[in-house]
């Protein structure tokens, strides 16, 4: 019965691990994504050099900055004949340098991108401020979405597993159900009967726990691997530091939901 | 001791298994509980070890109103009672020495050096000084009763509560498990004792509570197992000897 115990929690554990693999991928690559937002400040051609070097100043403190880079007229034509490449004679038509300095603003978080881009415009030294208003917009849109969906699907994951790990010690407690009973009969209190079934379903849930490390720890990467290919529309990426965090956050599960199971499942018998 | 006033239980779908009990049993008292099957012998001593609740009227057992008490407050109540039941009750995987010191382990009393001396004196009371070792399905059921006895008594209960403990035994052991408890309310420890054996009723001429469909309908002091008296008050003294067939 304890053998069913740990194999019904490595299990659950698994799927669960699984999940939160994805999740964790998927949210390192929304990071991602979302800290290559810019917004960039164009700066008047009649702007004070000292004004342009405050404004840039004042950024570099801004909380919500990531870091702030300076563009030149000149680098700004420079990045248009490389982007222009074969093309790039055409600018010879054109006098002068047209293109406007600009600061390009990286943002830590998407979502201070509109804020950030009001406040510049009020600048004196800024002629025009360009973000993405769409891209950050729907990013946002689809970032909070699946964040919320796989919050909601690793609730329900776990809902799903401490319900089969109620049952199965149920079953388990059932078979020793007359020792609670003559527990109780000499006295014993209810936390004196409960402890160690706490502590057993504790262990158990460890035992499951470490075999669901095991195996996690050895799938982790050609499961992604596995999973990104099916999934070719999520965007996963692999971070190093998520799995010895998911392996902690596995043992700490299976003792949770092993000691709460054998909490639940004892209390039907205290009560009888 | 034992005071039930006007108790009544009800068990859900209306079965009533007690209606309108009052019965008092003294300290030091040695009382049988007789009765068919489904009288509601074990509902009554299931009211005094709190194991159910009166559906109407007071239970005191040892000047504690059972139906008041908290659930935090059960397990100590417990601990002055004693309970054997007809099925032993052993834990099949502890040895007759944990077995028997199991309660004591319950309420706290961890050191060796304490229990010990107790069980060797109990085992010796019920006649098994060498089997503590042993596992009770390496014993017969009348050494097994005898070693729940032990169990029942390590904790020095005030009330020993034995709920058909020859049911399963042969005449002679029957015999000898009713003699040790009758040791042991001489040593002062009250003792209700519900049974079918007639025999052993008749002979020891003990207090006789005899249920029927819920309702005492005997009290006899010295009574015997049967009797063809008519429904007494609680409490009172036979008027008349009973004529049973003493074995």
């Amino acid at each position: 019965m304890s053998t069913f115990s740990v194999t019904t929690t490595a299990v659950m554990l698994l799927m669960l691990g699984c999940f939160l693999v994805v999740i964790a991928s998927l949210n390192v690559t929304l990071r991602a994504l979302e800290t290559k937002i810019d917004v960039v400040a164009y700066i008047k051609d009649t702007a004070d050099p000292a004004g342009v070097q405050n404004l840039r100043d004042s950024l570099g403190k801004n909380a919500d900055v990531a870091s702030v880079s300076y563009v030149s007229k000149d680098d700004a034509l420079a990045r248009m004949k490389q982007t222009l490449g074969d093309k790039a004679q055409l600018l010879a038509q054109v006098k002068g340098n047209p293109l406007p300095a600009s600061l390009e603003i990286r943002l830590k978080f998407a979502n201070s991108a509109p804020a950030l881009a009001d406040e510049l415009k009020h600048e004196a030294v800024v002629e025009d401020v360009d973000y993405k208003r769409d891209v950050v917009d729907r990013l946002l849109a689809i970032t909070g979405f699946l964040r919320l969906a796989g919050t909601v699907i690793v609730l329900g994951l776990a809902a799903i597993a401490l319900f089969i790990i109620v049952n199965t010690t149920r079953i388990a407690m059932y078979a020793r159900r007359q020792e609670i009973e003559i527990m109780k009969l000499v006295g014993a209190t209810d936390w004196f009967v409960r402890w160690p079934f706490i502590f057993e379903g504790m262990f158990l849930g460890l035992l499951g726990g470490l075999a669901t490390v095991a195996l996690v720890a050895l799938g982790y990467q050609p499961m992604l691997q596995r999973i990104a290919g099916l999934l070719t529309f999520l965007p996963l990426a692999f971070d190093p530091q998520f799995l010895p965090r998911l392996l902690l956050l596995l043992f700490g599960a299976g003792m949770l939901f092993g000691g709460l199971g054998s909490y639940i499942s004892v209390r039907r018998f205290l009560d009888a | 001791m034992i005071v039930l006033q006007g108790v009544s239980k009800v068990y859900p779908g209306n079965i009533k298994a007690l209606e309108d009990v009052s019965i008092e049993i003294p300290e030091r008292e040695f009382a049988f509980l007789v009765g068919p099957s489904g009288a509601g012998k074990s509902t009554f001593t299931k009211l005094l070890i709190r194991d159910e609740i009166a559906t109407n009227g007071r239970v005191f057992v040892n000047n504690q109103e059972v139906g008041r008490l908290k659930r935090g407050q059960i397990p100590y109540f417990r601990r002055k009672i004693g309970v054997v039941f007809q099925d032993f009750k052993l834990l099949p995987y502890k040895t007759v020495r944990e077995n028997v010191a199991f309660p004591l382990q319950v309420h706290g009393v961890l050191d060796w050096k304490v229990i010990q001396p107790r069980i060797d004196s109990l085992m010796e009371l019920v006649g098994l000084p060498d089997c503590q070792a042993r596992f009770p399905d390496q014993l017969s059921g009348g050494e097994q009763q005898r070693v729940a006895i032990a169990r029942a008594l390590i904790h020095s209960p005030l009330i020993l509560i034995a709920d058909e403990p020859t049911g399963n035994l042969d005449p002679n052991t029957a015999w000898e498990i009713v003699q040790l408890l009758i040791k042991i309310n001489s040593y002062g420890t009250t003792i209700l004792m519900a049974t079918h054996n007639r025999e052993i009723v008749d002979m020891l001429r003990r207090r006789v509570i005899h249920i029927e469909h819920g309702h005492i309908v005997r009290d006899e002091h010295e009574g015997a197992y049967d009797s063809g008296s008519e429904k007494l008050e609680t409490g009172s003294e036979a008027p008349r000897p009973t004529v049973a067939a003493v074995t």
